[in-house]
């Protein structure tokens, strides 16, 4: 399985260290950073973000750093998301904004895959990310056809999982990668 | 993933030699070299360094390192599988703390006990040992120096280090670690069957109708097992697997039959299935007349305590393994109080549950393999315990027959081939001889062509005993060696660490790296490790492997044999030989140990020239012979001809191992059995051939409590052992950046209800508290472990969470092997 290399140069010139991520959607040759969670979408983050560093300051788990330009980005290698709304009511200027009674707000808005490397997946017995997931999002799973080698492999539920973060830096192999898709979160308030 | 050219060019130079080898390569898995050299990888084979199962595995290495691992695809085992530690092989050997040079306490350039480590010469360190071990010797005699060995040992080092302590300081003070760890299951072997280790082996698991693990959580500690036993119940829909336990784990994904039991009681239900096969008229009446005597035993035995301690002072037959005879009907009436409903009573186990299980050894056409470890080795009745095992596939006539299997399984990677069938215990000589018969003593005697009458028939201290002689000052000059006990002994505050400071003595911790042991120590010696010299492994199957040196040790590594024969240069007989045995045997007088034990005319038969010219080979270009050959070649001689034959040392390089007794170059896959077993006579049918009169023995023992029970204050058992990323006391494998990463830091795996009765949530910094010591963890209430309301579990991997200071160093009394699964604690949240 080889990586593709990227000719975006406009992603060259602009994000420099886009480049060197993996956090790639197939097809798609700039994605957005993981911001923090019930962030706006993308542009209006980015409009409303004062950079104050407040929320990075708050985050128990140290997971949010400064990222390009200066705006907050988190880095799952770092640990998971608590979900702990530190961040949110740190943010003076709603760039992080969780709706009141909406529950159809969701903190992140992402794809989670696990690629080839995975360790079961290449028969070796391993169910790291299965016992950090605080939601019970992955299951491993029996093989259902060969039954020679029968190793356990993770199927993550979509459904289940919060993208909280946890399996992505416990993966002995780095397999697990979540890429932030764009949040509707569209819905700004006015703040006069 | 962004690659450059150059990255791509070297990754497709690294696939194709992957191809070549027979392995898929995973795009950026961390222990695979991506260089355009790849394709100068050296492949060669050598068994895994960790547990029992004994996996082959595929070693590349290149320009002096170990660069890569992965399963053997020709490894009988493991057919090129792996767990995630065995991938991750290449690695152990490349900590950045790695120790290359021996490190004595000094304080102004001399030794002292409360000095800071300085780095000395090989010279120096011996100099300092051979006075302190002299100096011992002389004060308190062969008693006074004692020796912790290993199941981690290969098979030419353990033998070495027992002919260093027995026929040379003519002291029986050796044990391995493999007394924490398989004691119980060799002292079940020895009074069921009279001969150790497993009459059957892995084959077992493609054959069996039944599985049934009785305190073992392969899919963690024998994943590669595991995975054979997955394939079996996964291909084949009859096929039934039971899981017991005393909290639920991965194992119960598989489980058929899951059922979890109060501490101890796993001797309760061993009864009630005894007692049903009875009922049910399902004993095989046949085999059992032919082939079983019954017995009873001597009950309230103790705890293994310190003789001082109020429990070995209440037991009216401490310490006693006697029993008497009686017949299948006296069996019957001693069984026939354990009911399923008292056996539900006792356990928690539902009836219902207890009967699928017993059908299952009932029914004559379901072939049974049962497994057990640590759950049943590590109990205050562990042997007693593994007798009950026995007693129900005898009864059946369920044994030595494929997919009939009563198995123990171990848990380092040769506790059969170096601790057990070498015999580095305390009371032990090689092919299951024992220091207190002087007919065993005189065969050695005469191997070892050393003086008739001269070996020690008195045991030594076990491994429990052997800290207790530390604290109480009996021994004073202690040499430890691929072990960590101050991590993996229990009740450390107590028992371990003030023997080890005592000032009375002097500690030498052989180790690769600065464990918690090495750095309690007085001086360490850098040790090479695996495949850093040449060496042999027995895994649980009776399977004996070997492997060549394939890259040097760092620095001034050296490997625990080259250590013990290198010391024993250092005394001569006459200083620790009695002046009657040399003035009867004068041409031993002014011999080195060296001389004496290893220049022997046996050791020292092969030259040089018979080690293959691929590989390097440290130790024996430095004593002038092929001393591994000869080490191996001199023990084998031992077990030829007396059902432990082991084949000539030169076929082990080429096989991926045989299993003993390797007969005209056959192995034994099902022993005690006709057609089988070399060793059973014609017309036998089967022949237990370990006892006198050719029978196995049905134990009638009751249940008895353990020697801690929770109570008021102290509310909760505490159950400790392993987790699949680590292998015991972390050692090797928290110096792995992937594994250290994958699980970092022990916890304490708890009851959701118990934490939240105590106020506590998951991720809460906890103590956990017995009433010999404490110590600091986190609450875990969700993940792989979920023990029942009442109990926690805590692995003890980790070295800064060492979980030893809690247990209990109650043992049991026939074993002395440490329950490390049940000890009353209480925690608070800190």
């Amino acid at each position: 399985m080889m990586a593709t290399i990227d000719h975006s140069k406009r992603a060259f010139f602009r994000r420099p260290s886009r480049l060197k991520e993996n956090n790639k959607q197939p097809g798609v040759s700039f994605v957005s950073p993981q911001r923090p969670p019930w962030a706006l979408t993308e542009s209006l983050f980015v409009d409303n973000c004062s950079r104050c560093n407040e929320c990075v300051l708050a985050c128990e788990e140290e997971i949010i750093i400064k990222g390009d330009g200066g705006f907050p980005e988190i880095d799952f290698q770092r640990g998971e998301c608590t979900f702990c709304e530190a961040c949110v009511n740190a943010c003076e200027t709603k760039a992080l904004y969780k709706q009141p009674n909406n529950n159809d707000q969701a903190p992140f808005y992402f794809d989670i895959t696990i690629d080839d490397r995975c360790l079961a997946k290449q028969k070796i017995h391993c169910q790291s990310c299965k016992d950090v997931c605080d939601s019970r999002a992955i299951d491993m799973l029996w093989p259902t056809t060969n039954t020679i080698a029968a190793i356990q492999t993770p199927f993550i539920r979509d459904s289940d999982c919060t993208s909280c973060g946890a399996c992505v830096s416990t993966c002995p192999s780095q397999s697990i990668h979540i890429s932030p898709s764009h949040s509707p979160n569209t819905i700004f308030p006015k703040t006069t | 993933m962004k690659l450059t050219r150059r990255d791509v060019i070297k990754a497709q130079a690294a696939a194709t030699a992957a191809a070549v080898a027979g392995i898929s390569l995973p795009a950026s898995a961390s222990n695979i070299i991506t260089s355009s050299t790849a394709n100068k990888l050296t492949w060669s084979k050598a068994p895994c360094r960790f547990c029992g199962t004994g996996c082959g595995i595929s070693v590349a290495t290149k320009d002096g390192k170990v660069v890569a691992t992965h399963g053997d695809e020709k490894a009988p085992v493991n057919k090129g599988l792996s767990c995630v530690k065995g991938y991750f092989l290449s690695k152990i050997m490349y900590g950045k703390d790695r120790l290359t040079t021996p490190m004595l306490r000094k304080k102004d350039g001399v030794y002292n006990k409360e000095g800071e480590f300085t780095p000395v010469s090989w010279d120096e360190a011996f100099d300092i040992m051979e006075v302190k071990f002299k100096k011992a010797l002389k004060e308190k005699g062969p008693t006074g120096v004692g020796m912790f060995g290993s199941g981690q040992w290969t098979v030419q080092e353990g033998y070495a280090a027992v002919k260093l302590m027995k026929a040379g300081f003519l002291s029986n003070n050796i044990d391995p670690n493999a007394r924490h760890c398989m004691a119980s299951a060799v002292g079940g072997f020895m009074r069921t069957f009279g001969i150790d280790e497993p009459m059957g082996c892995y084959d077992d698991m493609e054959a069996a109708d039944a599985f049934v693990l009785w305190g073992s959580n392969m899919a963690e500690m024998h994943p590669i097992l595991w995975t054979r036993i997955a394939d079996r119940r996964l291909s084949n829909p009859h096929v039934k697997v039971a899981v017991l336990s005393t909290y639920e784990h991965r194992s119960f994904d598989l489980a058929d039959i899951p059922a979890v039991f109060t501490p101890q009681t796993d001797m309760v239900l061993l009864n009630a299935i005894a007692n049903y096969i009875i009922e049910s008229g399902s004993v095989n009446h046949d085999f059992v007349n032919k082939h079983v005597n019954f017995r009873e035993g001597v009950t309230d035995i103790g705890y293994g305590l310190r003789p001082t301690h109020e429990l070995q002072k209440k037991a009216k037959n401490p310490n006693s393994g006697a029993s008497t005879p009686i017949d299948l009907d006296a069996f019957a009436k001693f069984v026939k109080p354990y009911t399923f409903e008292y056996a539900e009573k006792m356990s928690g186990v539902p009836a219902r549950n207890i009967e699928k299980i017993a059908k299952l050894y009932a029914d004559p056409n379901t072939k049974v393999m049962s497994l057990w470890t640590m759950g049943v080795n590590q109990h205050t009745r562990g042997v007693w315990t593994n007798n009950l095992l026995y007693n129900i596939h005898l009864l059946t006539g369920k044994i030595s027959e494929p997919g009939n299997s009563p198995f123990s399984l171990t848990g380092q990677p040769s506790a059969c081939g170096t601790a057990r069938e070498v015999g580095t215990f305390s009371h032990r000589l090689p092919a299951d001889m024992v220091v207190k018969n002087p007919k065993h003593r005189a065969i050695a005697e005469k191997i070892w062509k050393i003086p008739a009458g001269i070996l020690n028939g008195t045991p030594g201290a076990h491994a429990v005993k052997q800290v207790r002689d530390l604290k109480d000052s009996k021994i004073n000059a202690y040499w430890i060696q691929v072990n960590n006990n101050l991590q993996a002994g229990p009740n450390i505050n107590e028992e371990i660490l003030p023997g080890y400071r005592n000032p009375d003595n002097f500690i030498v911790t052989s180790d690769a790296y600065p464990t918690v042991t090495a750095e309690a120590s007085d001086l360490i010696l850098p040790t090479a490790m695996w495949v850093e010299k040449e060496g042999v492994y027995g895994n649980a199957e009776r399977r004996t492997q070997a492997w060549y040196q394939l890259v040097n040790a760092p620095g001034d590594a050296r490997s625990d044999m080259w250590q013990v024969v290198e010391f024993s240069k250092r005394f001569t007989t006459d200083e620790v030989w009695p002046a009657e045995v040399l003035a009867a045997n004068p041409e031993f007088k002014g011999k080195t140990l060296y001389e004496v034990l290893y220049k022997n005319g046996n050791v020292n038969q092969f030259p040089i020239g018979d080690i293959s010219s691929d590989y390097e080979n440290q130790e024996s270009k430095d004593f002038g012979f092929y001393i591994q050959k000869g080490l191996f070649e001199e023990y084998a001689s031992f077990g030829r001809g007396h059902a432990h034959d082991l084949a000539d040392y030169d076929t082990y390089h080429q096989v991926r191992g045989l299993r003993w007794p390797v007969v005209d170059g056959k192995e034994t896959k099902w022993r005690f059995k006709e057609g089988s077993d070399p060793y059973v006579k014609e017309g036998a049918d089967f022949q237990f051939y370990g006892h006198k009169d050719n029978k196995a023995i049905v134990f009638a023992l009751p249940y008895e409590p353990p020697a801690e029970s929770p109570d008021e204050e102290f509310d909760m058992w505490l159950s400790t052992g392993r987790v699949l990323e680590h292998w015991h006391s972390g050692s090797m494998t928290q110096r792995v950046p992937e594994l250290y990463k994958a699980f970092p830091n022990a916890v304490c795996f708890m009851h959701p209800e118990d934490a939240k009765k105590r106020g506590m949530r998951r991720g809460d910094e906890v103590k956990v508290i017995s009433r010999r010591g404490e110590i600091k963890t986190r609450i875990e209430t969700r993940g792989r472990n979920k023990p029942p309301v009442g109990l926690v579990f805590v692995p003890w991997f980790d070295a800064s969470q060492l979980i030893n200071k809690v247990t209990l160093d109650a043992t049991c009394p026939l074993s002395k092997q440490t329950d490390y699964k049940k000890c009353a604690v209480k925690i608070e949240k800190v």
